[in-house]
């Protein structure tokens, strides 16, 4: 969730508004969609208000394989006497950081949201060379480097310059991205994923089921989403801010908080329903060389785990989860950890028969929403509320649902109409109490007061 | 009744601020403390079985849980069981090896045993003393105990 200022949020509600988007490229050219003097902005550096409304860039979670798409931002500027061919032609412009902020007639330029901040990737004219495109795409494209190098001693990976790389999934995430890929710390979401990996959390604080010997050159994205997403369930999301950041699967320990309540005041049409492929089934094979990892690429564990309640149910899934894990090993505890994420993939993708929030009697629903504009603040990975009388309860059978709690999964924004569209992914999280927590003193123990989420 | 685990527990050092007051209690840190009890069940394991010399005590595996103890993860005690010939390989066996005739002649002069801590292997010597000199034999049968103790 975007937090922007009161000021920016109240103008954001407003019935009646006008946007004013706002284009940054590095510190060496700013153009908006309107003039700021002119709409009252204050204290905005030079500009040029030759931009037209963009449409904004999408991000994708599969939430399963736990990959993320990497979004694309394409930003025309109107070439008004010839000035942006020549700003292009002067100045090395790709790989700077592009912002795309948004504010509203009135405020000052400090309150202006980034809502997209992407590497330039490339500028072409466009037809007719009227104006310059800039195809902007977000921090994910700099982990398609591939890593050859051992990021300890510079030299090439290879069995006898093996990188060893243990711990929670938050720690390889952290090593990878800081260490092999070079990324500056200020690129990651530092603080959440320090609470994330800390015990406050009590996710991965004392879980280090990780220990690659990494001895080949790998793709950084790749192998995060295969080798440390999935058998985590983490998925990937690019912030507005640009920082590289990790949801995990299930809420933070003081529960499933909405961060925005979807009605029918701010929904265009009504959301169209979809299920997610039922999961009861996984497979894991670990230990790859051995539970040290010291020779060969066999796995030397095979574990299945299957949701009976669930296969009863529905009968069998059309798809398995399966993890090969050349990080997951035994000493490490790989075979309690797999029983967990398989527990909690079968908690949101199983059917509901396991779930604290009623049965919902098939795959987890998905809903498509459209939105107004003034929905952009929701990002993805919220937990958002939807109440709606017209949409049908799953659960119940009913017209209507109120306060179901979802997942974010997809956020599209078409600026350039206003509107908004969000894939949103109903888990069962409706009702779930947060986690239990530790007590003090003589009533050490909680275990009565809450569930175990 | 014998000690069975479903699956290979492995150790996860917990935090001793995990406890904190105000922190969560999740099902992760439930299944730590699981893991970590049944570790603790299984940590120090014991095997044994008769050899003879220049065979290598067996990496052995935990009846509890199919764990595949690595020979850095062993040490060994022996005693001796016979200080004849043995009639055939041993390698561990439980069963009690037949006892076969001693190689050399003469008066028993001494008996050297030991079992390799880095590798495992057995190695005995028997020696005799007739017709004025000394004869070395390989002859000797030993009950190796190895203690066993998983590392991580």
């Amino acid at each position: 969730m975007i937090t922007p200022a009161s000021q920016w949020s109240s103008a954001n509600a407003a019935p009646l508004k006008m946007p004013i988007y706002a284009f940054a490229v590095g510190a060496e050219a700013l153009y908006t969609t309107h003039d700021l003097t002119r709409f009252g902005v204050t204290g905005a550096p030079a500009y040029s208000p030759w931009l037209t409304i963009p449409t904004g860039a999408s991000q994708s979670i599969d939430i399963v394989q736990c990959t993320s798409s990497i979004g694309e931002l394409q930003c025309e500027v109107l070439d008004v006497g010839g000035a942006v061919r020549q700003f292009v032609g002067a100045t090395t412009l790709v790989g700077l950081t592009a912002t795309l902020s948004v504010g509203y007639p009135g405020l000052s330029w400090a309150q202006f949201v980034p809502l997209h901040t992407y590497t330039v990737y490339k500028i072409n004219p466009s037809d007719g060379y009227t104006s310059f495109i800039f195809v902007c795409r977000d921090p994910q494209l700099l982990e398609k480097t591939t890593i050859y190098l051992h990021p300890e001693n510079g030299g090439l990976l290879s069995d006898d310059n093996p990188w060893y790389v243990c711990g929670s999934p938050i720690d390889v995430y952290l090593s990878v991205l800081l260490f092999a890929v070079g990324l500056p710390a200020s690129a990651v979401d530092l603080a959440w994923l320090q609470q994330l990996n800390g015990p406050a959390e009590g996710l991965y604080y004392s879980a280090r089921p990780f220990l690659f010997r990494l001895t080949e050159s790998f793709q950084a994205k790749q192998f995060l989403e295969t080798e440390v997403f999935k058998p985590s369930l983490l998925y990937q999301v690019v912030l507005n801010t640009g920082q590289l950041s990790l949801r995990a699967p299930k809420p933070p320990a003081a529960g499933a908080s909405p961060v925005f309540t979807f009605t029918q005041d701010n929904m265009t049409v009504l959301p169209k329903m979809d299920r997610q492929p039922l999961m009861n089934e996984a497979v894991w094979q670990f230990d790859s060389g051995g539970s040290d990892g010291s020779s060969g690429s066999d796995y030397g564990s095979y574990n299945t785990y299957v949701e009976a309640d669930s296969i009863l149910a529905f009968g069998r899934g059309d798809q398995q989860f399966r993890v090969d894990s050349k990080g997951l090993r035994t000493p490490c505890g790989a075979f309690w950890w797999s029983q967990w994420v398989s527990r909690r993939l079968f908690r949101r993708f199983a059917g509901g028969a396991s779930s604290g929030s009623g049965e919902l009697r098939g795959g987890a629903p998905v809903y498509n929403i459209e939105a107004f504009l003034m929905t952009l603040p929701v990002w993805t990975g919220d937990y958002v509320a939807v109440t709606h009388p017209r949409i049908p309860d799953v659960v119940t059978g009913n017209l209507g649902i109120a306060g179901r709690v979802m997942e974010v999964i997809d956020r599209e924004p078409d600026y350039q109409n206003g509107k908004m569209t969000y894939k949103l992914l109903d888990t069962g999280l409706t009702g779930l109490a947060p986690a239990a927590v530790w007590g003090s003193g003589t009533n050490a123990f909680k275990f009565g007061q809450g569930r175990i989420y | 009744m014998s000690l069975t685990l479903s699956e290979s527990p492995g150790f996860t050092e917990i935090a001793s601020d995990t406890f904190d007051d105000g922190n969560a209690a999740t099902d992760v840190t439930m299944k730590q403390l699981n893991a970590n009890a049944a570790f603790a069940a299984v940590r120090c394991e014991q095997f044994w079985g008769y050899y003879r010399n220049g065979e290598t005590v067996s990496l052995p595996v935990s009846a509890a849980d199919a764990y595949q103890y690595q020979r850095s993860e062993l040490i060994y005690t022996h005693s001796w069981y016979w200080m004849g010939s043995a009639t055939g390989p041993c390698n561990g066996t439980q069963t009690p090896p037949p006892r076969g005739a001693g190689s050399g002649s003469g008066t028993l002069l001494g008996a050297a045993a030991d079992v390799n801590q880095l590798t495992g292997v057995v190695s005995t010597v028997v020696s005799y003393f007739g017709g004025g000199q000394q004869q070395n034999t390989g002859d000797g049968i030993l009950l190796v105990v190895t203690l066993a103790q998983r590392m991580r």
